[in-house]
């Protein structure tokens, strides 16, 4: 391992605490959000169990509705299988961060991943585009994609954007960090209504 | 054919895939982080799938999660099934089960419907 690419890790590594150190206080410190659960670190197979049980585990204890349950279970395997797919690795290492919080009658899954910077523009554009659709059109979309039926060899479908999308009903925010001459952090933010039964 | 079961784990679903009781099922959740790997041995399984004609064979679907690329192995298994059909002279009932309350599941059990000519019957599964 060269110097340099030693550098770089570290400080992507770094960048990406940073941000999660700074969402995390941002939570804990607004009185009406309320923590659920958090991670910051190499994203490895395992995590998209362990981390979206944990959510089914709390949210059932809490007798939310089923509906919603499934919908927050299914937008957080969406959003951490993400990670796993299109994060940029780093010495064979993909490095993110998970935050899920509470506030008043929703849920927020927030997550976080290095993108190359060549990327950026690419990802901006598509998420503007899936945004300005409208509910119909969205499921148009998620047709013709499911039409196509092409899996990538490492497993993405094309399908995950849309099936966020349309699970938090267009409540995504998304924001770009650039963080080197190579990276930026890119962050995902979804809103879920979350009732109890 | 020999007959195949996938044992079923925490985000793979248990498969029964049994000629000799013309009976085939995939049962649980479907979140494997790569589901074209996961499906693949399934898919190469109908491949080599030598159907008796005219005999009619029954594939029950009951999961209750699916992950984004599973769909997209699923819809690619429908779409086996039905050219298996029209070559050999085989038919298949696709029951596909969900909750009364699960909207997700049956959309997506009719968005296959609409997509393949392997027409599935949508049944309500009652849980406790």
């Amino acid at each position: 391992m060269s110097k340099v690419s030693l550098h770089i890790s570290k400080n992507s590594t770094n960048a990406i605490e940073t941000f999660y150190k700074t969402a995390v206080k941002k939570i804990k410190t607004d009185s009406s959000a309320t923590l659920l659960d958090s991670f910051c670190g190499h994203f490895i197979n395992q995590d998209t169990e362990r981390l979206t049980s944990v959510l089914e585990g709390h949210l059932h204890k809490k007798n939310y509705i089923k509906k919603h349950v499934k919908s927050a279970f299914s937008t957080a395997v969406e959003m951490i299988q993400n990670i796993r797919l299109h994060g940029s690795r780093i010495e064979q290492k993909t490095p993110g961060c998970y935050i899920t919080f509470s506030e008043g009658s929703s849920l927020s899954i927030q997550t976080a991943n290095l993108i190359s910077n060549a990327e950026v523009p690419v990802l901006i554009q598509r998420i503007s585009d899936l945004k300005s659709l409208q509910n119909t059109q969205l499921k148009q979309r998620y047709i013709d994609r499911l039409a196509k039926g092409s899996i990538s060899l490492k497993g993405g479908a094309g399908l995950g954007l849309l099936t966020i999308l349309s699970k938090c009903n267009g409540k995504i925010s998304t924001k770009f960090v650039n963080i080197s001459n190579e990276y930026s952090i890119f962050s995902m933010t979804t809103t879920l209504p979350l009732e109890h039964a | 054919m020999r007959k195949l079961i996938v044992e079923p784990t925490s985000n793979t679903p248990e498969i029964t895939l049994d000629p000799t009781q013309g009976y085939f099922s995939i049962t649980g959740r479907s979140f494997p982080e790569n589901s074209r790997k996961f499906y693949t041995p399934i898919l190469d399984w109908f491949d080599a799938f030598d159907p008796m004609h005219s005999k009619n064979y029954r594939f029950n679907f009951n999961l209750n999660y699916i992950n984004s690329s599973s769909i997209i192995s699923l819809f690619e298994l429908l779409k086996k099934l039905s050219k298996i059909k029209k070559n050999t002279g085989c038919s298949f009932d696709v029951e596909w089960m969900h909750e009364s309350d699960d909207e997700t599941i049956r959309k997506i059990g009719e968005d296959f419907t609409k997509l393949t000519d392997m027409p599935l019957t949508l049944k309500v599964v009652h849980t406790q």
